[in-house]
């Protein structure tokens, strides 16, 4: 190991012995041998084909599969061509009678397979996904149970993995399945285009899945989930639909694009597509790539469905049949029909190389990728893989097998076949610059310095002086720790290691600043390679079986290498990993919270026990619960899936986050529990989402509709929060059927509340028959409650009074005798105001206007009030004379009478003549004051002897003559 | 998305610009209104420049703009889109726009605006618009009934796109009824937030625009969703101005809302999980406020009742202030003098000419800053030896027999524009005061002011309530006399109680019936048993233990708050004067508030109420500010921020802008509020 002053060396020395076991078992399955020996050149570019797993069992959990070795997968009932005894010939029979779709994750990520037939010869086939080791991450039928009726596994068109390693399998007819990496799920299965028409090409790509029609529609689903910001969907096309899932943490946006137009304007069909992603497009939004028949090219924008032929005529000679972007985005590969590679940039500006193949075959290859960025991967069955270079150099590996599955990734390609997986990459610069034969890099000499220092055989250090006198030794030292990451055999890592190590004795010094010792960058550098170093074996390792190189590892970044460990049920090791490398406080948080689901998912023992043991893991040493409020709920979930809610009512005790909390407690269907929680946290939005997940509880647990509705009633009138309660009433009172509201709240016995309810929505009403059934219902119900009997009167009096307003108008025939109106006062008032047009009818018109004030028993008062104002608003001042003058003495003084005068802007004798009949002097003095009649408001003042009024005469009266009366009678009263 | 790339500049430009007025008591926290004012204006900006189909700001679109009511286009068209504070107007008499003008930034296509429970032609929009965008509060449901409908009725045209925009956000109900309403499915439909929590009405006026405050919580019995946005306002001012490091608050609301903004303080400090740790227990210092005191409605339902005798109490009483606009008829401040006499012809002019104009009415008119506060006794003088003065010094200078120098005369032009600004103010308010004032000194003015000063004083007016409901007084006025009788007797007697409903159901309507529901609801009207002794209301012994009645208060030069309504003491003010001095030993005043009193200090890292409560501060309100002062710079106060929740009126603004100026009060007060209203638009929102 290495042996260092370097004090940051301890923590690598530290964990060693904690992955012991597993370099161990890594030692044997890489041997040593000088690198640069198997490199191949393409050109002057070398590259390698790393072996990683050989004989590799695709396992596969199901006994009665009959080819235990091979990522094919044939079912039992199928039968065996009695005339093929040669096991290689019923293999290859199997090969040529089925199709085995093999896609892979990327960045080293697990492999999806499936064997589809043909021709109909099985119904249902395997859907597995495996690590690359060959374990076994997931399996089920597929079709699943539910499409078996309508499909069959010969359907299946495509497969593929999205970034977001969601798992994408697409039918002939467009219908959708996407998984994730557990097999579970994500969304509804949902169909792209319409179901009718085949599908030509299905192409799943980083964002989604494109498709292209047998009648020359494309369309796109683009997967998205809640990392995704939200306006991304706000600014799809508006045609775009959106499909949730059940949780709504996922969503597809699909598109359909009617490109079938375009093939007919312009006379062409499309062979074949490609999708670039939205994530390097200046539109923000995928763009689709259509191969036409006329050897061009159509990008269709998805978000404006924008059509542009980008006519690389002149550059292609016949029609493309397959396309393929670089992982950077800047090329694309195109295979013609006449057998010729094109690398062309995506703009179409630029050709880059035209690849002749029709030597070797014929035939359109069946499988095309990148590896890396430089060169492209071809493979025919019996052909073997060609790989070209961008000069147009070539190189040919030879693969026994016939089923070999090329995997794209951004720096190398991943061959799997069926018995092995292998890397086959360009070898890093750094490392062909140093290993590569007779270097005279300083790096190169650096590592043959340090082997024969560790070999013991010569102690002459002069050349790593030399180097460090040259004051290259420091990049030395870092090409070396560069070219380690790089490597995937542990004794060559260890061996550049080594030699990093070595070569810093030489130039090791501490930067001291401050009095505190730093380490230099280059010791920091070495630590970090190292660490990665131990990461990238720890998930190399077989039964992890995560092939991750350096590169990907960068682009993934840590935190999402711990992210996909969890997805891939590592979290244990996500866990370590994420406490290893010292990653954020959330992320560790997260990895703990997720190994505490797995536990507790498969741990025995009491509740006590698995929810004590599941804290513990939770904690991770920490001792402060608030740190990790989301924690307990999500592993509380977890347990809740597994049939243990009494382990998750012990977590969730300790949940103090609400945001968590609540979805929890619904998930364990403590409904209750999670009102009261929502309520307490004042959340609007909680509150309701539980009244509404309640009820949907309540109407899947039971056949019969009403019965479950009175059960949620029930249950949110007498266990859910006030609140709760007034919430859902709330919300139904905006449904159409008011019978929603009044069922809840005559459930609670709040009667009066329900009729209200009922009542207002008969005020809403218009047609008089349902206003009257409405008014009625309303009455029966206030009839039910205590303290209601005014409810019950006043709904009474006011369905009469409808009736009565109506009959008014027939039997006066005008409508605005008595105009629709819910006030009493209003209708007499009416139709007095009626005799003020209707001279002929005064008498009839005010003896109606008395009935009506008896029937409904309006006081006398109040009456006399209604005649004074109608009578004046509507100008019958003679009537209102005749009223004052009435051999009753008016029960509300003459006051009303005078002002009404006032306000009518009758001569003042009239006015004078309801005054004079006012009794209290400070009521004459504000009329007059109100008539504008001065004198003998200032009069009045004087009889009360105030001052005060008699200034205010004065102020306001506006003329010499009284303001010379006020003066003088204020003189009088000062006496 | 990339409005925001592509358009840096209209905020951003006028930012390095604003240069920020020195703190007064009017306008005590400059920065904070100023950046709430910028950033409600770029959020506002940005959605109406963003086109929601395509995604690309570039695109021209025409948009049509609907909105929920009234009040909220005259609040994000007047207040937010343009600062009415920075307006000038052209012409010569003109301070005004027409009630239909609204100033757009002339780079976005907008064809025009609706509002929504208007009818509407939508046969002769659908040709020329390609967006509809709808502004809409999630609390009013009502408005998404009416919003489905004007849908429906363009659905024709599938062209259209309508998007719904939340003010602050939708709730999971709203989302609900989308579904419910079938808007969810269709492809041109989307809803988008407007994270605008707080308005800056005022540089002294923050208003969270929450109409439906009260009726929520009193009458829907749904208080989470007023409890958790006030919180949530309240954590983003803090975010502007600093942790505020000490909080009170009054009522059941109050304490609510204390308890919500300590745990989303709580919880956003523990959503930062890789934080550095943090030393315990210290109490937060160096904000800009110094406390916060969160008042609830329910602690003071009188005051809205009372009749306000200020100047801007009385012209929003008459005429109708609404987020600090008045709409009215251009004759009213601009009346042609020639045509006066014929009595005939002015009706005819009047039909002709029923021109609606938006008059904006805030404190940057100096004039009125000046004048909206002071009692109805004053600002007539008061207007009139302004206008006087501003004669004279123009009569001054253009007298000939004067020898000017050219000093004189450049000091004279350059002072031009402050003076006709001046001017046209001045001419304004001449003639809103004169409406007011008159309706002042009607006698049913006085007679309600004198029946409301009864009640306050303790005696019981069932006679005149009777004889009111006779007359058919406004409905909303005789309720404000009915639940103020009832607030301060502690009930309406039994028997007096049903007539009176008997009367106002057959008087106003049967509608009416549920509003008087829905008032006892609120606690605003209540049957008293005839059993109980009448002087024994909790608003008897507030008025003698806070001393709400001071009949001598001096209105023209006033001495106390008091002078807002010439004698009554807003109860809410009384109490802010009060918390000063601490609630030791003052159990009487303690026990007639509803709810407890919450007085805790805010530490770090934060904690939740309960165990904030624990530690109770050890200085009042009064010593906190001296201690404050002693610190920071002479003369300058300290901030105190009143939350109102449920609504503030003008007669406690006034009160309040009362104490901000005077020396003997420790703070300079700003004041947050759901709303600015009054007490017919109060009972109003619970109908």
């Amino acid at each position: 190991m290495v042996a260092s002053s370097n004090p940051f060396d301890d923590p690598i020395a530290e964990t060693e012995t904690a992955y012991t076991e597993q370099s161990s078992v890594e030692d044997k399955e890489f041997s040593a041998s000088p690198a640069e020996a198997s490199w191949q050149y393409l050109g002057d570019l070398p590259y390698r084909r790393i072996p990683i797993y050989s004989h590799v069992q695709w396992r596969s959990s199901c006994p009665s599969s009959m080819q235990q070795n091979c990522l094919a997968w044939y079912p039992q009932g199928l039968s065996k061509p009695q005339h093929l005894v040669d096991p290689k010939e019923i293999r290859n029979w199997y090969q040529t009678t089925t199709q085995t779709h093999v896609k892979a994750c990327p960045h080293g990520g697990p492999i999806a397979a499936c064997t589809a037939p043909l021709t109909d010869s099985f119904r249902t086939t395997q859907l597995r996904i495996l690590t690359n080791s060959g374990q076994i991450l997931s399996q089920q039928e597929f079709p699943p149970a539910e499409y078996r009726e309508r499909y069959g596994a010969v359907d299946i068109l495509c497969l593929g993995f999205t970034s977001r390693t969601t798992l994408v399998v697409v039918l002939n007819d467009s219908l959708c399945f996407t998984y994730n990496l557990k097999g579970q799920t994500l969304l509804q299965p949902f169909y792209v285009c319409q179901e009718s028409i085949p599908l030509l090409q299905a192409k799943v790509y980083e964002g989604g899945v494109a498709v292209l029609t047998k009648n020359q529609d494309a369309a796109i689903a683009e997967l998205l989930d809640h990392h995704d910001e939200e306006e991304y969907s706000q600014t799809a096309h508006l045609s775009a639909q959106r499909i949730d899932s059940d949780d709504m943490s996922h969503y597809a946006l699909v598109t359909i694009l009617p490109t079938s137009e375009y093939a007919k304007r312009h006379f062409c069909t499309f062979s074949t597509l490609a999708v670039f992603s939205r994530l390097r497009t200046t539109s923000q939004h995928p763009e689709l790539f259509l191969s036409t028949s006329d050897n061009s090219v159509i990008l269709v924008e998805v978000s404006t469905m924008k059509m542009t032929d980008v006519d690389c005529r002149a550059r292609v000679n016949s029609p493309i049949v397959d396309m393929v972007f670089a992982p950077n985005g800047r090329f694309l590969a195109c295979f013609t029909e006449s057998c010729i590679l094109t690398v062309i940039s995506t703009s179409f500006e630029t050709k880059v190389l035209d690849f002749d193949t029709s030597e070797g075959s014929q035939q359109i290859p069946s499988q095309m990728e990148w590896c890396g960025e430089d060169s492209v991967v071809l493979h025919w069955k019996g052909l073997g893989v060609l790989m070209v270079g961008p000069y147009g150099d070539w190189l040919r590996f030879p693969y026994e097998d016939d089923t070999v599955y090329i995997v794209p990734e951004i720096d190398c390609c991943r061959v799997i076949t069926d018995s092995a997986i292998e890397i086959l990459q360009r070898v890093p610069p750094v490392t062909a610059q140093m290993l590569s034969i007779g270097s005279i890099e300083t790096s190169a000499m650096l590592v043959d310095a340090s082997d024969a220092f560790y070999a013991g055989t010569s102690a002459d250090d002069s050349t790593v002086r030399d180097i460090a006198a040259s004051d290259q030794l420091l990049s030395a030292v870092e090409t070396c720790l560069e070219a380690a990451t790089r490597e995937f055999d542990i004794v060559q890592q260890k061996r550049l290691l080594r030699a990093a190590s070595y070569g810093m004795h030489f130039s090791y010094k501490s930067i001291e600043s401050k009095g505190v010792v730093q380490p230099s960058p280059t010791a920091q550098e070495f630590v970090a390679a190292a660490r990665k170093l131990r990461v990238l074996n720890r998930l190399r390792h077989p039964n992890v079986g995560w092939i991750a190189t350096s590169a990907q590892y960068d682009a993934m970044t840590p935190i999402g290498v711990v992210a996909r460990l969890i997805a891939l049920q590592r979290p244990a090791l996500a866990c370590s990993i994420s406490q290893y490398l010292g990653l954020p406080k959330s992320v560790q948080i997260f990895a703990r919270a997720s190994k505490a689901a797995a536990y507790v998912m498969a741990a025995e023992g009491t509740d006590a026990q698995v929810a004590e043991a599941a804290t513990e893991i939770i904690l991770g040493g920490a001792g402060d619960h608030s740190l990790h409020r989301g924690a307990y709920a999500t592993v509380a979930m977890a347990a809740n899936q597994a049939g243990r809610p009494g382990v998750a009512n012990l977590l969730l005790l300790l949940e103090t986050s609400v945001v968590d909390k609540v979805p929890a407690l619904l998930s364990t269907g403590a409904y209750a529990d999670a009102m009261a929680v929502a309520t307490q946290a004042r959340d609007l939005d909680f509150i309701f989402s539980t009244l509404m997940e309640y009820e949907r509880s309540c109407l899947t647990n039971s056949n019969d509709v009403s019965k479950a509705q009175a059960a949620f009633l029930g249950m949110v009138v007498s266990k859910f929060t006030p609140e709760g309660f007034h919430t859902l009433r709330r919300y139904l009172q905006t449904t159409a059927d008011v019978k929603n509201v009044t069922n809840l709240l005559i459930r609670a016995q709040q009667f009066g509340a329900a009729g209200t309810a009922m009542a207002q929505r008969a005020l809403k009403e218009h047609d008089a028959r349902e206003k009257q059934g409405l008014l009625a219902e309303a009455s029966r119900i206030f009839s039910l409650g205590k303290d209601t009997a005014l409810h019950k009167a006043s709904t009474d009096d006011y369905a009469e009074l409808i009736r009565d307003q109506e009959t008014l108008r027939t039997k006066h025939n005008a409508p605005e005798v008595a105009p629709p109106s819910s006030s009493v006062t209003s209708t007499i008032a009416s139709v007095i105001k009626f005799a003020a047009i209707q001279m002929r009818d005064q008498h009839r018109l005010f003896s109606d206007a008395d009935k009506l004030a008896k029937k409904y028993r309006v006081p006398e008062k109040r009456f006399w009030h209604i005649q004074v104002t109608a009578l004046a608003e509507s100008q019958q001042w003679s009537n209102l004379r005749i009223l004052s003058e009435s051999k009753t003495k008016s029960p509300i003084g003459y006051k009303p009478f005078a002002r009404a005068a006032i306000r009518g802007k009758q001569s003042s004798a009239e006015i004078l003549k309801y005054i004079d009949r006012v009794s209290a002097n400070e009521e004459r003095y504000d009329l007059f004051c109100e008539a504008s009649l001065w004198k003998r408001a200032l009069e009045e003042a004087g009889k009360l002897k105030d001052t005060r009024r008699v200034l205010n005469v004065k102020t306001l009266c506006n003329s010499n003559e009284i303001q010379l009366l006020a003066d003088e009678m204020l003189g009088r009263l000062a006496q | 998305m990339l409005a925001n790339m592509d358009n840096p500049g209209i905020v951003a430009d006028k930012e390095s610009e604003i240069i920020l007025p020195p703190p007064t008591p009017l306008n005590p926290l400059p920065a904070v209104s100023v950046a709430l004012r910028l950033d409600n204006k770029e959020q506002l900006l940005t959605l109406l420049q963003s086109d929601p189909s395509a995604g690309l700001a570039s695109s021209s679109f025409r948009q049509l703009l609907v909105f929920g009511t009234e009040s909220l286009r005259t609040l994000l068209l007047r207040q937010v889109l343009s600062d009415p504070h920075a307006r000038t107007f052209q012409g010569k008499k003109k301070n005004w726009d027409s009630h239909l003008f609204f100033p757009l930034p002339a780079s976005i296509t907008i064809v025009g605006t609706q509002i929504l429970n208007q009818e509407h032609g939508g046969d002769e929009t659908e040709g020329n618009v390609d967006v509809i965008t709808y502004f809409l509060s999630p609390a009013d449901l009502s408005q998404m009934h009416l919003v489905a409908k004007y849908i429906r009725n363009l659905k024709k045209s599938f062209r259209i796109h309508h998007r719904l925009i939340f003010l602050p956000q939708p709730s999971a109900i709203i989302h609900k009824m989308m579904k419910d309403l079938g808007l969810t499915s269709a492809p041109n439909v989307s809803i988008h937030r407007l994270q605008m929590d707080i308005y800056p009405l005022e540089t002294d006026v923050l208003s969270i625009e929450y109409n439906e405050a009260f009726r929520e919580c009193a009458v829907e019995s749904t208080p989470s969703s007023l409890i958790s946005t006030v919180a949530r306002s309240l954590l983003k001012l803090q975010d502007v101005c600093g942790k505020i490091p000490r909080i009170q608050a009054y009522g059941p609301l109050g304490e609510e809302v204390a308890r919500k903004l300590f745990s989303l303080t709580v919880d956003e400090y523990l959503a930062d999980r890789d934080r550095p740790e943090e030393q315990s227990g210290q109490v937060i210092s160096g904000g800009d406020v110094t406390a916060l005191i969160i008042i609830d409605r329910k602690v003071d339902l009188v005051t809205p009742m009372i009749s306000p005798l200020t100047y801007e109490g009385l012209l929003d009483d008459v005429v109708g202030i609404d987020c600090g606009f008045i709409t009215l008829d251009v004759s009213t401040i601009n009346p042609d003098e020639n045509d006066n006499t014929d009595a005939l012809k002015q009706d005819q002019v009047k039909e002709k000419k029923k021109e609606l104009v938006s008059l904006g009415v805030n404190g940057s008119d100096t004039l009125y800053a000046e004048v909206r506060d002071q009692h109805v006794e004053k600002f007539g003088s008061f207007l009139q030896n302004q206008a006087k003065a501003l004669r004279e010094s123009h009569a001054n200078f253009t007298s000939k027999d004067k020898k000017k120098d050219l000093a004189e005369i450049h000091q004279f032009v350059k002072n031009i524009p402050v003076f006709t600004q001046n001017l046209r103010s001045l001419t304004n308010h001449i003639h809103l005061a004169e409406l007011v004032k008159h309706t002042s000194e009607e006698t049913t003015f006085r007679e309600r002011w004198q029946m409301e000063r009864s009640i306050l004083e303790g005696d019981t007016c069932y006679d005149m309530l009777d004889d009111l409901v006779a007359c058919q007084f406004p409905p909303y006025r005789f309720f404000r006399l009915l639940c103020l009788q009832s607030l301060c007797a502690g009930g309406i007697k039994s028997s007096r109680y049903d007539s009176l409903r008997r009367d106002v159901i057959q008087t106003y309507g049967y509608e009416y019936l549920f509003i008087l529901g829905n008032l006892e609801k609120a606690g605003l009207l209540r049957r008293r048993d005839g059993l109980w002794i009448d002087t024994t209301s909790p608003f008897n012994n507030l008025r003698k233990s806070l001393i709400l009645i001071n009949a001598e208060v001096d209105t023209v030069e006033p001495d106390d708050v008091s002078y807002v309504s010439s004698g009554y003491a807003p109860i809410s003010v009384r109490l802010i004067q009060t918390a000063m001095k601490g609630w030791n030993g003052r159990d009487e005043i303690l026990r007639e508030i509803p709810g407890r009193i919450v007085d805790v200090e805010q530490h770090s890292p934060p904690q939740d109420l309960a165990s904030a409560l624990k530690t109770p501060p050890n200085k009042t309100l009064g010593a906190l500010a001296e201690v404050e002062v002693a610190d920071g710079v002479k003369g300058k106060k300290p901030v105190l921020i009143v939350t109102y929740v449920g609504g503030v009126t003008f007669t406690e603004l006034a009160a309040l802008r009362f104490l901000s100026k005077r020396p003997s009060f420790p703070y300079h007060i700003v004041c947050l509020t759901t709303k600015v209203m009054n007490g017919c638009s109060f009972l109003q929102s619970l109908s």
